[in-house]
């Protein structure tokens, strides 16, 4: 074995592989000098032509004239505009400006942006196979309010890359508002609950939708959970008490995430039936969800909880008797005097309990 | 076999050894660098236009417990427990965990933010040392802030204090003297809201240093290199180890570590892996590797992500 190794043990050998590894590194500092130097020359070509550009747009996009006025754009703008660099340096800087931005002046900046024709470089992008830029190209147009490319942003919202099904979503809502949610009826990727909050921040500028109520059912019982726990957030955020009932029925959906949503919904849209509906689930509950009931029933339980209640305060765990405890004093008239009995036991947490909701309460 | 040629063979042994063991070395680290630059491009795309203050301000944003450990902090307590209170972070409480101190950080809390002990009932989910009070602010402007007076047990006992006082689902375990980027904690938070089929139990960044920085009230203004030898190469070794190291860990999901002055976990998991364990020196590491034993247990598929920008700033020893 060792005859076997000394024979392939060779100064040739050394001398070849510390070759390959200094090609090789050589190769790397090259390839990253190269990325830096080209990062470099794009960074000071943008400083360069940002005071200008920036100067130029704001004079323009506050010109006090009627929308589809045009503007004055001087030739070395055009010039500069060759760049596709400055092209997208300028998408960037009307995108920035317009969300500060409502009325004339937001009208102003669409209207620059299609005189410039960048819309068509915008286009370019959704053609692209990279999911980086399709996704750039559906936000540059849904921020332009780009109308006629509505058809084209909505056949990406069931997407199989996230992020450009992500800004598909957003831009068909950010576009027409309630009436671009029927992209639920179809998705059957998972909406995240980021996704979620996006989707319901576009949402408060929209104008309320009167069908909403009339959709609701259908996305409760979608296939797809994060559809039934997003229609769930819709029926909570909008009040819809029509659908109460759909509510219900996801207490016995299997899963935890959706039960949990269906929960904290009930809890904004209850009637005078919810409060007994919840104690009669939580037995069936897991423990997160559990607790969950006991939070939402702080605002809505009445008198017909309170022997459920009193029950709970014997729950093996602490939390349960603490939050039991919290519904039971804010709750009911002597609620607090009944914690303060209970107080009294030798043994247990009580009056720690007692004590701590008194000073949560102020008094 | 002669001796000249049984040194021969010693001699040739030990260079071709060192050889492969640094091409190994080095191939790893090419590996790693390229794993790294993936998942680092990966993010900036994704992010490239994040409006994180949608986050900040959303009844839906997951509500945040801030846990700050302090122990003798009285010089600078004050102007660091503002900074936090800055945070713009509407579901926020800030638990400042004053672990036994010696010094009269107390009685400087307790003066400069009005502070007046309230009956609290600690439920010991993880057993700690005892609680000898809770402080909150008779100033509606403080709602957010608690501070915890506890025993001496060490960093790891405070936090498992500030584990059982939270009340909120997700806990942002920090250094005091930290200093954090303005939106650190809505960047912490959103892996939490982009978990799928993997459930994420904890979420980390990057810790920079700030020796030589220019602060001022608690807020990094402008970012300088060290101008000390010896913060300068810890400067470099952060951004290898953070950068680099790091982000290509938790592209293949085997990120073993959060750092422990600033990360983010879920509450649920951290209670039900059994807290910090505070006869470790690298607890921070150790709390990583049991929340994903647990969950390797429960055969749960999950996700301990990482992201590569710079979020907290700390002074490193010159």
């Amino acid at each position: 074995m060792l005859k076997g190794f000394t024979k392939f043990i060779k100064p040739d050998h050394l001398l070849t592989g510390v070759e390959i590894l200094s090609a090789g590194f050589f190769i790397i500092i090259l390839i990253i000098y190269c990325t830096l130097y080209l990062k470099k020359r794009r960074f000071f070509f943008t400083k360069k032509i940002q005071p200008e550009l920036e100067a130029w747009v704001t004079k323009a996009i506050l010109e006090d004239s009627e929308e589809g006025s045009r503007f004055n754009i001087p030739d070395n703008f055009y010039r500069i505009l060759k760049r596709p660099l400055a092209k997208q340096f300028i998408i960037d800087e009307l995108i920035k400006t317009k969300k500060n931005l409502t009325g004339f002046a937001s009208k102003n900046i669409i209207a620059l942006y299609e005189k410039l024709d960048l819309k068509k470089e915008s286009l370019r992008k959704l053609n692209s196979r990279k999911w980086h830029i399709l996704a750039r190209g559906i936000n540059e147009l849904y921020s332009m309010q780009q109308m006629d490319t509505l058809s084209l942003i909505y056949q990406n919202t069931n997407s199989q890359y996230e992020f450009v099904r992500m800004e598909a979503q957003i831009g068909v809502v950010n576009m027409t508002g309630f009436e671009g949610l029927r992209f639920l009826d179809v998705v059957n990727y998972p909406i995240t609950e980021w996704q979620q909050i996006k989707l319901l921040d576009q949402l408060r500028s929209a104008e309320e939708n009167r069908q909403l109520a009339t959709h609701l059912p259908k996305w409760l019982s979608s296939a797809n959970d994060t559809v039934i726990i997003f229609a769930l957030k819709l029926a909570e955020e909008y009040q819809q008490f029509l659908v109460h009932n759909v509510v219900v029925q996801c207490l016995e959906h299997s899963n935890t995430a959706v039960r949990l949503q269906a929960i904290k919904t009930l809890v904004r849209i209850a009637d005078e039936s919810t409060p007994q509906i919840l104690t009669d689930h939580y037995p069936k509950e897991k423990f997160t969800n559990q607790l969950a009931v006991l939070d939402g029933l702080v605002k809505i339980a009445t008198v017909d909880q309170a022997w459920f209640l009193i029950a709970l305060l014997d729950d093996e765990s602490d939390i349960v008797k603490l939050k039991a405890g919290r519904v039971l004093a804010h709750c009911f008239p002597l609620g607090l005097e009944a914690l303060e009995e209970r107080g009294k036991a030798p043994s247990g947490p009580y009056q720690d309990i007692y004590l701590h909701i008194k000073s949560e309460m102020g008094r | 076999m002669s001796l000249p040629s049984i040194t021969d063979i010693v001699f040739n042994v030990l260079i071709y050894g060192i050889f492969s063991y640094s091409v190994l070395l080095l191939l790893s680290y090419i590996f790693i660098g390229l794993f790294s630059i993936g998942e680092t491009h990966s993010y900036l795309y994704k992010n490239s236009f994040t409006d994180y203050r949608l986050l900040a301000a959303s009844p839906h944003a997951p509500s945040v417990s801030i846990l700050a450990p302090a122990y003798n902090e009285g010089k600078t307590i004050i102007e660091n427990v503002r900074s936090l209170l800055s945070i713009y972070y509407s579901n926020l409480e800030v638990i400042i965990l004053n672990d036994g101190s010696k010094d009269d950080s107390l009685e400087k809390l307790i003066d400069a933010f009005d502070l007046k002990k309230v009956h609290f009932y600690v439920n010991y989910q993880i057993p700690t040392k005892e609680v000898r009070g809770v402080y909150k602010s008779r100033n509606p402007v403080y709602s957010k802030l608690v501070i915890v007076d506890k025993v001496n047990g060490g960093k790891a006992d405070a936090l498992n204090v500030g584990v059982n006082i939270a009340t909120h689902d997700y806990l942002v375990c920090i250094d005091v003297d930290c200093i954090l980027e303005q939106d650190a904690l809505l960047k912490m938070v959103k892996p939490f809201l982009e978990e799928t089929d993997k459930k994420v139990i904890a979420s980390g960044g990057v810790v920079r240093i700030a020796n030589s920085c220019i602060i001022e009230d608690g807020k990094l203004i402008k970012v300088k290199i060290p101008q000390k030898y010896l913060p300068r190469m810890q400067s470099l070794e952060y951004i290898r180890a953070f950068i680099l190291g790091r982000m290509a860990w938790s592209r293949l999901n085997g990120l073993m570590l959060i750092s422990g002055a600033f990360g983010a976990f879920d509450k649920e998991i951290v209670i039900k892996a059994g807290g910090y364990n505070h006869n470790t020196v690298g607890e921070d590491m150790e709390l990583v590797v049991r929340m994903r034993r647990y969950l390797e247990e429960k055969k749960e598929k999950y996700r301990v992500t990482y992201i590569p920008d710079p979020l907290c700033w700390t002074e490193a020893p010159d």
